[in-house]
């Protein structure tokens, strides 16, 4: 129980993986790829939004210190949660909601959205850790 | 056939073969490939940033690569061609012969590499500061140049292998080392190697590097980024492959990633492939992202995935250009798709140089109630039959062991005695029924011989010694012309 007041307590990174769980959770339990692909998309978009934005203005914010591995870590960690979020949503889309192949769609758009949310808030605090 | 047959009846020759090459590729594309390039970015990453725990984390692993490529990777190396050479000389007696000049030239990188790698950890220490530490940084991309440049060569004899494209028509270097599996082949095992390299770094780092270091955490994310930005090239370098393979080597996809008995269960392994790629790029991604979430023992999971896929993968490579050992050119039994006519016009043990003598299980095979002319004429039909194994099928088959012939007899012929009028129609034709067997190339005789031969199987469960253990008879002229005998005279 402990854990779970410390997890809500832990800031806004906790309470969106709460609600990215939340929500796999009950696209899954309808189990209709019809509702699950367009729901899933958006969702991914509206995570992947702020974060692109960010990493934009980070971008471009010119900062001679900062080195080419950093740079990469503005983009990639987001850049391959998107990518293989719209991997797990062709194998639940393909998948007819049921199956192997709709078990490991869920699964794998489950993490890849956990891990677009963190992407997401490691750009919001790297500013200020950055510069 | 010029050679004694070498044999391994239990094992199978493949196997020896397979146990070292898939070691030598791990070694060869993860430590040396892979990992120099990591290893001189992570030295000069550390410059840059005047880090020196980036310098210590990089020598770390650079002397695990060292110890581990010098030694095991060194000897499965000569290893490979130790092991080919015994089991199928002929075919690596054409390699040779297309690939002289090539195999010269890539002698010469490997003893650079060699030198280089020397050089590279001798004098880690030494070139600390200012202009040496940027000449050691220099000779770290030079090493990992060349690494790169013994791979590129030997992966244009493995392409060879699949499909020798033009080289059939034209038969220069050139032309073989330009085939069409080369440049496709290598788009996939380049980034491959650097993928395999960071799975194996951040494998490591936990070992070189406390818990409590913050260190640990960003060298952890930087290998994890080193290994992600290879991920994509490796599935578009393997998509460029998949799509130059040869249709008839696709047919064989199945059996190749499995085996027979199991070929049905193709979309239930490629499904576990499936999750295995995902397991990798989910904890590196971690590793990415909150590499302190990531405990020891999760880094195993990528760490042993990746070598298990990538020597997978060298088995179906292996496996999926059969019937050919070199594509169009040469079966896997080491007969020339040219020679074929002639053997079935001469027979297959008139170019037999060497005999495998009898075993007493198999002498046992044949009844003590027969007059000796019966006898003796029994024996020498065995003999025969007991040689065409040996020259035709012993490449691949055991006679009781792994992939062995008399447990593929029992799968279709079951406890019916296999008798040669039950046999050989199925011989005769076993290159329609499955594609990846080369046709039968001797006479119609010889191929009686060898149903008699395999009928003794169906008693006999002991295994057969090949010419390492149990020598070999010269077949004389008088012995040929026993085995060129009509079975009607002989019997």
């Amino acid at each position: 129980m402990d854990r779970v007041v410390r997890l809500f307590a832990a800031g806004s990174l906790a309470g969106m993986l709460l609600n990215v769980a939340m929500f796999i959770v009950l696209l899954a339990s309808v189990g209709d790829p019809m509702l699950f692909v367009p729901a899933g998309a958006v969702a991914t978009v509206l995570f992947a939004a702020p974060g692109l934005w960010r990493a934009l203005l980070s971008t471009l914010r010119r900062d001679p210190a900062r080195r080419v591995v950093e740079r990469l870590l503005l983009w990639i960690p987001g850049a391959v949660a998107l990518a293989l979020s719209a991997v797990a949503l062709v194998l639940i889309a393909r998948s007819g909601g049921h199956g192997t192949q709709f078990v490991l769609g869920v699964s794998l758009f489950a993490f890849e959205l956990a891990m677009l949310a963190v992407a997401v808030a490691d750009l919001r605090r790297r500013p200020a850790a950055a510069e | 056939m010029d050679f004694p047959v070498f044999h391994l009846d239990i094992l199978g020759n493949r196997a020896l073969i397979a146990i070292i090459a898939i070691l030598h590729v791990l070694i060869n594309h993860g430590l040396a490939v892979g990992m120099m390039p990591l290893v001189a970015c992570m030295e000069w990453y550390g410059v840059r940033k005047r880090d020196p725990r980036w310098d210590r984390l990089a020598y770390k692993i650079l002397f695990v690569s060292f110890i581990v490529t010098t030694t095991v990777g060194a000897l499965t190396g000569v290893g490979i061609w130790l092991s080919v050479s015994l089991v199928n000389p002929y075919s690596i007696g054409s390699l040779i012969r297309v690939f002289f000049w090539a195999w010269f030239v890539e002698w010469l990188v490997f003893i650079t590499e060699v030198c280089l790698i020397l050089a590279y950890t001798l004098t880690w220490r030494k070139w600390r500061d200012g202009a040496a530490k940027s000449r050691h940084i220099r000779l770290g991309f030079a090493l990992a140049i060349f690494s790169w440049i013994t791979m590129a060569i030997i992966v244009s004899i493995l392409g060879f292998m699949m499909d020798p494209g033009n080289w059939l028509s034209d038969s220069t270097l050139l032309a073989g080392f330009t085939n069409p599996m080369y440049l496709p082949q290598l788009a996939f095992r380049t980034p491959l190697a650097a993928a395999m390299a960071g799975v194996i770094a951040l494998f490591l780092v936990p070992f070189f590097v406390g818990r409590d270091d913050p260190f640990r955490q960003e060298a952890m994310r930087a290998i994890a980024l080193w290994t992600l930005l290879a991920a994509p090239l490796v599935l578009l370098g393997g998509w460029w492959y998949y799509e130059v393979v040869p249709a008839a080597m696709k047919d064989n996809l199945a059996v190749s990633t499995l085996t027979l008995q199991f070929s049905g269960w193709l979309d239930e392994l490629l499904t576990i492939a499936l999750v295995t790629v995902i397991a990798i790029v989910a904890v590196v991604q971690l590793a990415l992202s909150r590499p302190r979430w990531l405990p020891r023992a999760a880094l195993v999971v990528p760490f042993v995935a990746i070598l298990w896929m990538t020597g997978h993968f060298e088995r179906v490579r292996e496996f999926i250009r059969k019937p050919y050992v070199i594509g169009r050119y040469m079966y896997a039994n080491g007969l020339r798709v040219d020679d074929y006519p002639l053997l079935a016009r001469d027979g297959l043990l008139t170019y037999a140089t060497y005999s495998s003598p009898l075993t007493v299980a198999e002498l046992a095979a044949v009844p003590d109630g027969t007059s000796k002319e019966e006898r003796d004429t029994a024996l020498a039909r065995l003999q025969r039959g007991k040689d065409v194994f040996m020259n035709a099928c012993s490449r691949c088959h055991t006679t009781n062991g792994v992939n062995a012939v008399s447990a593929h007899l029992q799968r279709m012929f079951g406890d019916q005695t296999w008798s040669p009028s039950l046999t050989t129609d199925y011989l005769q034709n076993m290159h329609n029924a499955q594609p990846y067997m080369p046709p039968f190339p001797g006479t119609r005789d010889e191929l009686l011989d060898l149903a008699v031969y395999l009928q003794q199987l169906q008693q006999n469960r002991t295994t057969v010694p090949g010419a390492q253990q149990s020598g070999v008879a010269l077949a004389t002229t008088a012995s040929r012309q026993t085995a060129l005998r009509p079975p009607e005279a002989a019997r």
